[in-house]
């Protein structure tokens, strides 16, 4: 294996070689810092690069396996995480210029636990201000410049987890964290061509995250397969005191074949009637894929009810609330882009009823989200209807006309509910298309053993970005 | 149901009133809304004593219309009086 093949390989296949001593953590680490030193800047996926520690961390490391405690598969291992996770004595700039020298004393629950598990941080990764909280019109949203998809660098990562999206596609971490509150750990993962996982509301600790929406934030893992998603998972999961929502559950993931009945998964009416031609033909394939391994129930319909609006509302509220200091003070104006400098302004209006009657609402829709996922093993659409946006356009203005139909990731995301994204082909402009995978609370485990079984049978995780050496 | 001709005829007579009184109720209605934007922009440079470019008074306006359209469209769903929220306040 030379270098280039060890930066993209994947979790298990790292974990191998430390094991087998074919490559030490030191080793390993430096190979990571070199690319991120390389092609961070020019994807615009970097805040700061953590090179005394993740030295440091990997000397640990190294001197730990060589005496024999291993402490499992991400021991010597490098990551990142998106630059909204607490990071003691390292600057957490939350992607915003008014945040841009704020140093915690203490380390998020979800960097430690991966701390505790040996993995190594070498970057804090860029990301939209404020998680996108204020409204980002275009992908110049950040005091580190537009994240771009290592696909193509004149289109956008997506957002607002943007620097951990095009870190993994890269090959400049092995894996990272990101966050969502709606749509930002699959937006990123689907237009940089990785495997994303949204785990159920309460499954991780947000304890050290900056908060945008309290009852919506989640963090969860980015990677190059769902099998690495489920090692990720295996350590930030579990019951935190620091979170009070978090669920007396742990995620214990082993890599397991399918069950022997058949999956039944619903194949979303509407989601690709209005989707660039690309998406559809490649989701019409993937569903051939599927069909090998699951029994699919086409044109169901999805619930319908005004999940956008409820979510908008929810995170207009609570993310005012948030940064209610910031939208008053006027310090607001210091933000990177064009509308997040006035949208502080409009969220601050929506007034306690206004924000109560969504909540009420939201109980009703998450009930009957709940009982239609009740009787499938998971449902299937794309994850997104396009490809990436082009740097420089609106995102209104980039590919008129193109809609996903109903709108899975506010459903998710206002439920809670989980689902998995992975690459499914490409589209306009060589970009990656991507297929999502959702599913009732806590059902990660069928989630990742689905997106194993796709993986199995095709290669588009596999593919590498055209990067110029 | 069958309709009877004397109720067609009525109906249909009043169905250019109608289209006029539909269009008269739209301008009304859009007349109200722009009022309640300018007072909230208007409300937001009072309160925050904050002033902005015509670009940004442009987004701020659009913003705002697009939070009272949401709020008219999450009006029109139904709740019942003992509906809670979806939380839970424990002691």
């Amino acid at each position: 294996m030379n270098e280039k093949d060890i930066a993209f390989a994947s979790i298990r296949q790292l974990a191998n070689l430390i094991k087998q001593k074919k490559i030490s953590p030191v080793e390993l680490t430096k190979i990571y810092l070199e690319r991120l030193k390389k092609y961070g800047e020019k994807l615009g996926a970097v805040v700061t690069i953590t090179e005394e520690l993740a030295l440091k961390q990997a000397q640990q490391a190294e001197k730990e396996i060589m005496s024999g405690k291993y402490r499992g598969l991400l021991h010597g291992i490098p990551f990142g995480v998106k630059d909204l996770l607490a990071t003691r004595g390292i600057p957490t700039t939350w992607g915003a210029e008014p945040y841009r020298n704020q140093v915690f004393d203490y380390d998020a629950t979800v960097v430690k636990k991966l701390y505790d598990a040996g993995a190594i941080l070498v970057a804090k990764l860029a990301m939209v201000e404020l998680a996108g909280g204020m409204g980002y019109d275009d992908a110049d949203a950040s005091f580190t410049g537009p994240g771009r998809t290592p696909w193509n660098l004149n289109y956008w990562s997506g957002g607002s987890s943007s620097g951990s999206g095009a870190a993994v596609s890269a090959g400049l971490v092995a894996f990272a964290i990101g966050s969502e509150t709606s749509g930002s750990i699959l937006t990123p993962a689907a237009f940089c061509g990785i495997t994303g996982l949204r785990p159920t509301y309460g499954l991780v600790s947000r304890f050290g995250a900056m908060a945008l929406s309290w009852t919506l934030d989640k963090l969860g893992p980015m990677c190059r397969s769902a099998d690495d998603c489920g090692i990720v998972l295996s350590a930030i999961a579990g019951y935190d005191p620091k979170d009070e929502t978090t669920v007396k559950k742990d995620f214990n993931y082993v890599k397991k074949s399918l069950p022997q009945r058949k999956l039944k998964i619903a194949v979303i009416k509407g989601t690709t009637e209005k989707a660039q031609p690309e998406v559809k033909k490649n989701f019409e394939e993937s569903l051939k894929v599927i069909s090998e391994f699951a029994e699919l129930e086409y044109d169901v319909e999805f619930p319908d009810y005004p999940w956008g609006a409820v979510v908008g509302t929810i995170i207009d509220a609570e993310g005012a609330s948030a940064f209610y200091d910031l939208i008053i003070s006027g310090r607001v104006a210091q933000l990177r882009n064009k509308r997040d400098k006035i949208g502080g302004y409009a969220m601050i209006q929506v007034s306690a009823v206004e924000y109560l009657n969504a909540m009420r609402l939201r109980k009703k829709m998450r009930k009957a989200l709940e009982e239609f996922l009740l009787k499938y093993d998971a449902i299937v659409a794309p994850t997104r209807a396009t490809v990436a946006y082009p740097i420089g356009v609106d995102f209104d203005k980039a590919y008129p006309g193109v809609s996903g139909g109903p709108a899975l990731i506010p459903a998710g995301n206002l439920a809670g509910v989980p689902a998995i994204c992975m690459p499914n082909g490409f589209g306009e402009n060589n970009l990656p298309t991507s297929i999502q995978f959702m599913a009732k609370s806590f059902s990660e485990k069928v989630l990742i053993q689905i997106a194993n079984a796709y993986q199995e049978r095709t290669d588009w995780h596999l593919r590498r970005p055209p990067l110029e050496d | 149901m069958k309709i009877k001709r004397r109720k067609f005829l009525q109906v249909a007579v009043s169905l250019p009133a109608l289209g006029y009184l539909n269009n008269f109720k739209f301008q009304q209605k859009s007349g109200k809304e722009e009022g309640e934007i300018e007072k909230l922009i208007d409300l937001v440079k009072f309160k925050y004593e904050r002033e902005f470019t015509e670009e940004q008074l442009k987004m701020l306006r659009e913003e705002i219309q697009s939070n009272l359209r949401r709020r008219e469209r999450l009006l029109s769903f139904q709740l019942s009086n003992w509906e809670e929220p979806d939380f839970k306040f424990q002691v």
